[in-house]
């Protein structure tokens, strides 16, 4: 599989006055396969943006190799850009224009018509108010705005930094959906985020870093099943009842909230309600206990709350 | 091409500034004040033959060799305004955060960085231009109902012309030299007061103490090169070619730092 963007030892200090550099990245693996949607999850100052930038060529890297579309970055950024849509935190347009004149500004470097921009301004639903000042939108319109600025140039890979950290529910929704469409069409899209749930949701890959270290990489499914405890969670009407019987029965239990967490693999489920059953006690909920990305991540991180 | 492209789009970018936009009503307006009073300064004929310069008289508007004229008002509004509007065209692209969206647009630093300064230079130019017509354009009136026009031969439309071309210039130089040193400072306040500090402060200074070196002063040049004339009152010789020929080279100097500064750095915030 072609690799859209590859990371090979990327680290990153900036100097200061006085004292020692700051190191924002350190020695970072990172490869980011054609096609789909890809998650770089990390907590506020894990060095996401950071990496980023390194790759977009705004901060140059300490040491280490970048490459975008299969160019080494930043040397080769001039020429792949031209295929890469990106926005970078909450993107900064020209206030004092229009989101139009904005966009038909920035076509203008790359000789994209007004057809294309308003595709753009559609796409992302600024179609109506395309014609305010950029002034008068609000934080989430301006998120939106970028977005279409970076859907202008009809991207191979887009690099979306943080792309619904400002917009609400509904929003965020639009935006997903967006993105997933987006892939459908054989983009690939690089997804930063801090919120969890919205990349298990949105992505199909996923690479968590903390500190400037990558942690985890992989298919979102893969990493949580390899994740995932091998055990059962149990819905009862008489919880107390139900561990006694399945403890005298030889099997680990605890609970888990509402819920008994038996140690057995999920193809033993048949063997709980059985035991269960013949005990008189009838199960109200049986699954497979599952992990989420957010306690994966809290898992791997140490932290003992999710980021912001 | 893609050079000329970023360089209208930087062109455009810089006229919907409202600092350039309001710094050219003033202009306007202040030129249609000043209309105002030479017409009503003129209307009796015994004072405005007393003035011994006066802009009802169109003579007076430049003065060959000796710099003088109301031309040379326009000429410090131009270069004063020059260095606001570069410093802010620049300045605010890092306060704003669009530095990063440009760059995002146009990766190649050396492109954007050479197609804004050049973009300054030309407006700047242009409007410095422009503006000159309008105030001597305002005067016109004043000129036409109660003065004359005595004097102003083909020479002297041409030495205008050339004043004119030549403030048009020194306001596009002051322009690029504000864009750099914005650039390197990233932000428009420290452009604008170190532009100010060197040449009301340091300049004086240096001039003061070491009178042999003030030749060598952007002010001393600017001052010979906008009459195309060697300065009175001065112990030194400068002749215009060589106070121009220091200016260009002076600012060479300054906007390759800005490049330099400009492609190595980091934009790690903006």
């Amino acid at each position: 599989m072609t690799a859209m963007i590859e990371v090979e030892g990327l680290r990153k200090e900036y100097r200061r006055w006085r004292g020692s550099p700051t190191v924002a990245i350190h020695g970072l693996d990172l490869t980011v396969p054609e096609g789909g949607v890809f998650g770089f999850l990390g907590p506020n100052g894990s060095g996401k943006t950071t990496t980023i930038r390194c790759l977009l060529g705004l901060v140059a890297a300490t040491a280490g190799r970048t490459a975008v579309l299969g160019r080494p970055t930043p040397a080769d950024l001039p020429t792949v850009m031209r295929k890469i849509g990106a926005i970078v935190e909450t993107p900064a347009m020209f206030p004092t224009m229009t989101a139009r004149e904005n966009l038909e500004l920035f076509g203008a470097i790359d000789g994209i018509g007004p057809r294309r921009v308003e595709a753009s301004l559609a796409t992302v639903g600024l179609a109506e108010r395309a014609d305010e000042k950029v002034r008068k939108y609000s934080l989430g319109m301006r998120q939106r705005l970028g977005l279409a600025g970076a859907l202008l140039k009809d991207p191979a890979l887009l690099v979306l930094d943080e792309p619904v950290n400002v917009l609400d529910p509904a929003g965020i929704r639009e935006i997903r959906e967006l993105l997933r469409r987006l892939s459908a069409e054989g983009r690939t899209v690089f997804l930063s985020s801090h919120l969890l749930s919205e990349v298990e949701q949105t992505c199909d890959r996923v690479a968590i870093i903390d500190r400037g270290r990558l942690l985890l990489s992989g298919r979102v499914d893969d990493v949580l099943s390899a994740a995932a405890r091998p055990s059962l969670l149990v819905g009862l009407d008489d919880a107390v009842a139900g561990a006694d019987v399945l403890r005298r029965g030889g099997m680990d239990v605890e609970p888990a909230g509402p819920l008994l967490r038996v140690e057995l693999p999920g193809t033993e489920a048949a063997h709980i309600t059985k035991l269960l059953a013949d005990a008189g006690l009838y199960v109200t909920e049986l699954r497979p206990d599952t992990v989420s990305l957010e306690e994966l991540f809290l898992d791997i991180t140490g932290r003992e709350e999710v980021m912001s | 091409m893609r050079f000329v492209g970023l360089t209208v789009v930087e062109m455009r970018r810089a006229l919907h500034r409202r600092l350039v936009r309001w710094m050219i009503v003033l202009a306007v307006a202040l030129c249609g004040v000043m209309g105002v009073i030479v017409y009503l300064t003129s209307r009796d004929p015994s004072e405005l033959a007393r003035a011994d310069e006066h802009p009802a008289r169109m003579s007076s508007w430049w003065i060959s060799g000796g710099g003088d004229g109301i031309l040379t008002i326009a000429a410090l509004y131009l270069v004063v305004g020059a260095a606001i509007c570069g410093a802010s065209v620049a300045g605010a692209e890092w306060r704003a955060g669009t530095i990063t969206t440009a760059l995002i647009w146009e990766p190649s630093r050396l492109r954007l960085h050479a197609a804004r300064t050049a973009s300054a230079g030309i407006l700047a130019f242009a409007i410095g231009l422009a503006l000159q017509v309008v105030f001597l354009s305002a005067a016109a009136p004043a000129v036409l109902l109660n003065g004359s026009t005595a004097g102003t031969d083909a020479a002297w439309w041409g030495a205008l012309v050339l004043a004119m071309i030549r403030i048009a210039l020194i306001t596009a130089l002051v322009a690029v030299l504000a864009v750099s040193i914005a650039t390197i400072g990233r932000n428009t306040s420290a452009a604008l007061i170190a532009l100010a500090a060197w040449a009301l402060v340091v300049e004086r200074l240096i001039a003061g103490f070491r009178p042999q070196l003030a030749r060598f002063m952007i002010s001393e040049n600017v001052a010979t090169v906008v009459p195309w004339a060697q300065m009175t009152d001065v112990d030194f010789e400068r002749p215009p070619i060589v106070a121009l020929t220091a200016l260009v080279a002076y600012l060479a100097v300054v906007v390759a730092i800005a490049t330099a500064s400009f492609a190595r750095r980091d934009v790690a915030s903006a």
